[in-house]
Order: structure tokens, then sequence, then C-alpha cells
């Protein structure tokens, strides 16, 4: 056996990076960088320690928010916000998503202090959420916690089988799951530009052919049931008290989803039709309606609330900075009598 | 790992250029290849690799001792000793919940009233065990029948049980055929790594592009709920099926006998266009051959085979497609689907080995009728329970038209079946002409087929035959 016998798989090898550099040339003309001929990067850390920082998720802060000086400065109300790349919003400035937008506007307003601990991340499910908040809610001790969260939890279940009757809900913090040997071969690959433009045009639109089911399993949405009461009993552990938002997307009309919309769905959600991943988004939301019942939980109904406003949002489920600032104003309003009423 | 996917594209040219580095001798060279398949298993979940190690040492140290023994009753002794501690432990993680349930089913129709629960375990079913299960048997009972020697060196040994391309899901490669190739030294040319390569892709193309396309299309959302479909939906669905799982299962076997190919290992074909047989007779010599052929060898021709009475040849027969079911699955459409079978092969064995009429009408009407009876087979290995399959006959029985669907499912139904049917020749010209072209054109095609297969594969589903 020599080498020159397997030079077929150099050749291979050669191409595809050949290929990935032409991809990256192209997208560099565009404005964006590539894996070789550029580095991306989405770590939001500032990298300063909290004493240096204006703002999260610094080292000793992993919030996205406002960084708390002197913790034990004058009674303040900590609202603890649970959630996703929604109340991330990594391409806005800080000061301007709505869980931060929220506090300064309460604060303003009652003339008492209002902190944010913006807990939420691109890509946390609720049960990761929960972790966040068992690990370190005694520590910052938040007087309330807010919860906003349903689609990636839905990415998750709805790839549980029709007839799975597998209800029963690990606790498993995906966040800190054991290494594997392709880990760094996998984050490497995933920023290449070849998977950039394979997974955002090339599967959703061969998942837009297929046959994909209207509908989640029953066992996923018990599965969803289970992890919201669980944040719940952990947000009380940590002395909060917990406020439940029902999920608002821009539409539930899958007839009003644009092109990008809907291969945007697929590309996260391969399992379910965009008309089914609407259905379920308002078969879950009378889950927490039902759960904040059950649980004599807060609920601030968003979903309602946001009805018929396409305008504030980018995407189906993110929003514009004029979105934020609404939300922040909507939520403001919710949330006066809560926060002024607190001791 | 599976074959399609990006810890594989790593794994293999990896283990190529380690394989190239200790390729002159064969103790760094066998080592390598073992280390690799252990990684490839233990990937999948580390702490059943001991099972695999455990079974070849018990079948390593048993198989020896039948080699020197030379008396009869003590080597059957030993030969019992080896069935014992493979099949025990297989039926341990295969079979136990099956038969516990189904025990507490039968006292609870009778009116006996127990918690399963109890008797049930939670271990995972471990990866492959059905097929290195039947390897490792296959040498202890050839060494018992004096038909190989025995292996002495175990490097070489687990090799035989465990080296990756064929672990998890076949072919069934016998001693003779393999180990005689691991005690040479293996002969790795461009052509054979460039064979080896079209085979690999041919596979992962048959089941990236044919198979997973077609589930995806429909035949996943139609079985899972097929009261919500039309007849004509749930008819094109079964065809669908057929196509489906041979393109899953030979894909599979094209790339583990290509990847065997790119070390110098040359594995018997395990499927020969299948449904081109006239009779289910010629179909188990066309389809999964080496399971076939091993479940001949040592279970129907020890029973007696085609020896004995004609009733006694039935029984064989039945027992042993009973058998072969209930080695894909502990459930109950398995068991069905090997009596369907057993009574198939019962009825053919009244038919003429050689048909006196092959006009090519009479031949394809035999195909046509073979390939329904299969199509048959199959609905009852797709179902996920006895319930489901009532609505799915119901629904066809409805007789209900217009399909949803998609143009891209119909055409690629046609498509894979046109391929089947196809002259055999007429393939396998196209991939020797295709070999034969310059290298730097094939890693192109290599290279796009690649892309192909990742833009298709993000939430992909896994091999059918994974979970046997």
């Amino acid at each position: 056996m020599r080498f020159k016998d397997i030079t077929v798989l150099v050749w291979t090898a050669g191409v595809l990076v050949l290929a990935e550099v032409a991809l990256e040339v192209r997208a560099e003309r565009r404005g964006f960088q590539g894996y070789l001929l550029g580095r991306l990067s989405r770590d939001t850390q500032s990298g300063l320690s909290g004493e240096e920082a204006t703002f999260g998720p610094t080292k000793d802060f992993p919030f996205r928010s406002r960084v708390v000086a002197n913790f034990s400065a004058a009674p303040t109300v900590r609202l603890w916000w649970s959630s996703a790349s929604y109340a991330e919003a990594a391409d806005l400035p800080v000061d301007s998503v709505f869980p931060n937008l929220t506090s300064a506007l309460l604060s303003r307003e009652l003339g008492k202090p209002v902190l944010s601990f913006n807990s939420a991340v691109a890509g946390r499910t609720i049960t990761e959420n929960t972790f966040a908040l068992d690990e370190t809610g005694a520590i910052w001790k938040p007087s309330f916690a807010l919860l906003y969260q349903l689609t990636n939890d839905l990415h998750k279940l709805a790839a549980l089988p029709r007839d799975s009757g597998a209800t029963a809900e690990p606790i498993i913090n995906r966040e800190q799951e054991k290494w594997t040997w392709s880990d760094p071969a996998r984050r490497i690959f995933e920023n290449t530009t070849m998977y950039a433009q394979l997974s955002a045009n090339v599967t959703p639109r061969i998942l837009e052919l297929q046959m994909l089911p209207s509908r989640v399993s029953p066992a996923a949405s018990a599965r969803f049931k289970i992890r919201l009461n669980r944040w719940v009993a952990s947000a009380r552990t940590s002395g909060a008290a917990p406020i439940l938002l029902t999920f608002a997307p821009r539409t539930l009309e899958a007839s009003e989803l644009s092109a990008e919309d809907r291969r945007s769905l697929l590309r996260f959600n391969p399992h379910l039709s965009p008309a089914g991943y609407l259905n379920t988004i308002v078969e879950w939301n009378e889950i927490i309606r039902q759960v904040a019942a059950d649980q004599k939980v807060r609920l601030i109904d968003l979903e309602v609330l946001l009805r018929n406003r396409p305008e504030l949002y980018k995407d189906y489920v993110h929003f514009t900075a004029e979105g934020h600032r609404s939300l922040a104003k909507i939520l403001v309003a919710e949330l006066r009598s809560d926060v002024s009423d607190f001791q | 790992m599976t074959f399609n996917s990006l810890e594989f594209l790593l794994f293999l040219p990896a283990v190529l250029l380690g394989y190239l580095i200790a390729f002159r001798r064969d103790t760094p060279r066998n080592l390598w290849l073992l280390a690799a398949s252990y990684f490839f298993y233990g990937s999948w979940n580390w702490k059943y690799a001991g099972l695999i190690l455990l079974s070849t040492v018990v079948d390593f140290v048993l198989a020896r001792a039948l080699g020197d023994e030379k008396n009869e009753h003590t080597r059957k002794r030993l030969l019992w000793l080896s069935l014992t501690v493979n099949l025990g432990v297989l039926a341990f993680f295969k079979y136990h919940n099956f038969f516990v349930d189904s025990t507490f089913e039968l006292a609870h129709a009778i009116g006996l009233h127990f918690d399963s629960s109890r008797f049930r375990h939670s271990f995972l079913l471990p990866v492959g065990i059905s097929f290195y299960t039947f390897q490792t048997l296959s040498y202890t009972i050839d060494v018992y029948r004096r038909e190989i020697p025995v292996e002495r060196d175990f490097v070489k040994f687990a090799l035989f049980v465990a080296f990756f391309p064929q672990l998890v899901a076949g072919p069934i490669v016998r001693a003779a055929d393999f180990l005689p190739q691991l005690r040479t030294q293996p002969r790795v040319t461009r052509e054979r790594v460039l064979s080896g390569m079209a085979l690999i892709f041919r596979g992962l193309f048959k089941k990236v592009v044919i198979a997973d396309l077609l589930a995806g299309l429909g035949i996943d959302t139609v079985f899972a709920a097929p009261q919500d479909h039309s007849s004509l939906t749930l008819v094109l669905v079964t065809y669908a099926y057929a196509f489906q799982i041979y393109n899953d299962f030979s894909g599979y076997s094209d790339v583990a006998i290509g990847a065997a190919r790119l070390f110098g290992f040359e594995f018997p074909v395990n499927f020969n266009r299948p449904y081109l047989s006239q009779n289910v007779r010629e179909f188990w010599t066309r389809w999964h051959i080496s399971l076939s052929s091993w479940l001949r060898d040592y279970l129907y021709i020890p029973l007696g085979g085609n020896k004995g009475s004609a009733s006694r040849v039935r029984v064989n027969l039945m027992l042993t497609m009973l058998l072969g079911g209930l080695w894909h699955g502990a459930a109950a459409n398995f068991v069905l689907w090997g009596v369907w079978h057993g009574l198939l092969l019962i009825f053919a064995r009244s038919t003429p080995k050689h048909y006196s009429n092959a006009s090519i009408l009479a031949v394809w009407s035999r195909r046509v009728l073979c390939f329904h009876l299969i199509v048959v087979s199959w609905l009852l290995f797709r179902v996920s329970s006895m319930a489901s399959l009532r609505e799915f006959i119901s629904g066809v029985a409805e007789f209900s038209g217009g399909t949803s669907l998609s143009p891209l499912f119909l055409a690629l139904l046609g498509t894979a079946t046109l391929v089947h049917f196809s002259p055999p020749r007429l393939v396998d010209q196209l991939v020797e002409r295709f070999v034969t072209m310059p290298v730097p054109l094939q890693g192109t095609v290599y290279a796009s087929l690649v892309m192909l297969f990742a833009g298709l594969s993000f939430g992909a589903p896994a091999f059918i035959y994974f979970q046997f």
C-alpha cells in the first residue's frame, strides 16, 4: 500500500477546501466573514471582569444586562429573565433589548431601582434556563422570574415520534454535556460558509418538499408541561415570584409566513411542517395558561397583547429595535403594580 | 457514528492514513484496525464495547479448547457453552422484555394480573449485537465441524469480530472468508481503492438520496397516521417502502464492502437485485445473502433441511423463518413477517425449481407476483403495531383515490424502480467506466456528492438495520 493509492481522498478533500474558499470569497464580497478567510465570532462576552465592564455577560456577571456594581445597595426589585435569542438579541445594543428596557422604564416610572438579570442565551431551552436559575438564582436573589420561552423546546421535542409514549422528561443540562471527540471538528464545520449555505438554502428547500407532520406527539406536549412546572418550582426555590409569558410569534397563520420564514423554520425544525409549528405554538400557549392557573402563577398573555402587530418583528419570532421598545412598554404596563407593591 | 455523518467522514481517512503508516507489519496493522474498530463502536456507547470484547474472549478461548480437544462429548459441551453464552447475552438484551411482556399479556388474558415492570430491564439494545453474535457463532460452529482451523492469534480473531465496516449492520462475514485474509498482507492497490470509493458513494447515494428522501417525502408521515391518507397514497408508500428498505440496507452493505476494500479486504456481496426474483426461494438467495446463508447453514440444515418427510421440511422452513423474523426484532409484527415468509417458502417448494416457460412475459409475470408478495411482507415489517396494521389495511380497503404525495416522491419512486429493474450490466458498466476516469475528476464528483449528502442529511433518519 502506498500513499499514491489513496490520492483520490486527497483530491476529494482538496476540492472541498477549494469549494469552501470560493464560497468564502463570494461571502466576503457581500460583507460576511468566513472561517478560512476570516473568523466568525459569536462570543458576546466582553472578557472583562464585573468591575471593569458596564454591560454583561462577563466572567462574574453572566447576564446580558447592565452589570450590578454594588450589590448591597438600597433594596431593589430584581427581574430575572429566562429566555432565548428573542431576549438576548445579540445584534442590538444591550440596553435596547426589552428585558433591560423594561427594568429601566420601571425604575424611572416608579422612582425605585429595578434591576434586570437577562439570562437569555440563544438556543436555550426551558430546561437550560431552569439549570441557570438553580445554579445562580440563590446568589442573585431575584424578586420576580419571567419566562418567555417556547421555540427551542419545540425544536427539540418535535423530534419525538408521533407514537412516542416517552413522557418522562430527563434532567439533562445540554450546556454541560460531556465533550465528544468530534466537537472541535463539528464546531469548525458549523462555522464554514459551506455549512451556512447548505443549512440555510439547500436543506430547507428539500424539507419544504417533504411531507412533514402537522402535529407534535402528545408526549412532546406532556414534556413541555413538565419543563414549565420545573421552571416554576425552580423560580420559587430561588425566592422569586414566577411569571409566565405566552409566546408571541409574528403570526399564527401559516399563509402569512414568508418563504424566508418557512425556510428558516425548517432549518431549525425539520420535524414539523410550518403550519404544524404554528399550531403547536397555539397548543403550547394553552399549556402555559393552564400551568399558570394550576400553579397560581402570574400570567402575561403576550400572544394576545402582541396580536396583529407584525411591524414589531424582523422575522417570525425576533423583534426589531422598535419591537423591543414596544414590548418593554407593554411589559411595564403589566408589571407596574407587581413591582410597585413589592417590598 | 453512522456512515452518513461528519464523524465518519473524518474517521475513515484518519484510519486509512494510520493504516498506511502501519501497513508493512502484521501486528501494528491489525492492532491499528482493531483500535479503530473499538473506537468506532465505542463512539456510540463505550460501555457496550466491553460486551463485544466479552463475546470475543469467550469464543476465542472456547474455540481454542474445541480445536485442541479430541473427545467428541467434551467438544459438544464446549460448543453448547459458546452457544449458551452468546445467545444468552443476545436473548437478555433483545428478547427478555418481549418475553416478559408476552407472558404477562397471556397471564392477563386468563385473568391473572401481575406488574410486569418489576421483571423488565432498561438496558439499551447494543448496536449490532445480532450481527456480531451470529458472526462469532459461525466461527465456533465451523471450528466444531472442523471446517476451518482454529485462529490462535487473538488480535486477528478480535479484528474478525469487531472490524468496523461490518460490525453494526453486516454483512455477516464468515470466518472462512475473512480470517484467511487477515493472515496475509492485504493487497491495497489504486484500483481497489477507487472501486472501494465508488462502492461507498454508491451506497451513500442509495441511503441519503433514495431511502431517506422517500422516507421524508411521504413514507414516515403516512405510516405514522394511515387513517389520514387515501388508499392510493397507502399503496404507493407501501411500494416506496420496499425500495426504501432495499436502498437503505443495500446502501449500508455497499458502504461496508467498499470501506473494507479500501483496507484490502473483500467481503461477499449481500444483495443482488432481490426484486428480480421469480419466486421467494430465489428472493432469499438475493436479499441479505449473508443472513439467509447463515440461517441455511447453521439452522435449517442442522434441523434436517430438505431431508425427511414433506411435513418435516415444512416445519424446518417455518422454524427457520420464524427465528429469522425474531432475529430482526422482538415484536409481534416481526414474528408475523417470519411466518409469512415461512408460508411463502413452503408454497414455493411445490413449484418447480426451474421454469419450463422462460418467455419474457412469463419471467416478468413471475417477478411481478413475487415482488408483490414481498411488498406485503414489508408492510408487516414497517408497521409499529398490530393496531397500526389494521388501520393501514382498512385504509387500503376503502379504495379511495387521490394522493397528497409530491411529484418528487413519485419521480423518486419511479427512478428507484427503473434502476432496480434495469439490466444489471448497465449500472455496473457505468461504475466501471467512472473508476477509470482521471482521479481529479473522481475527487470532484465525490466532493460534490459530500456536499449533496450534507445538504440532505440534516435531521435524517438512521440506517434501518441499525435497530437490529
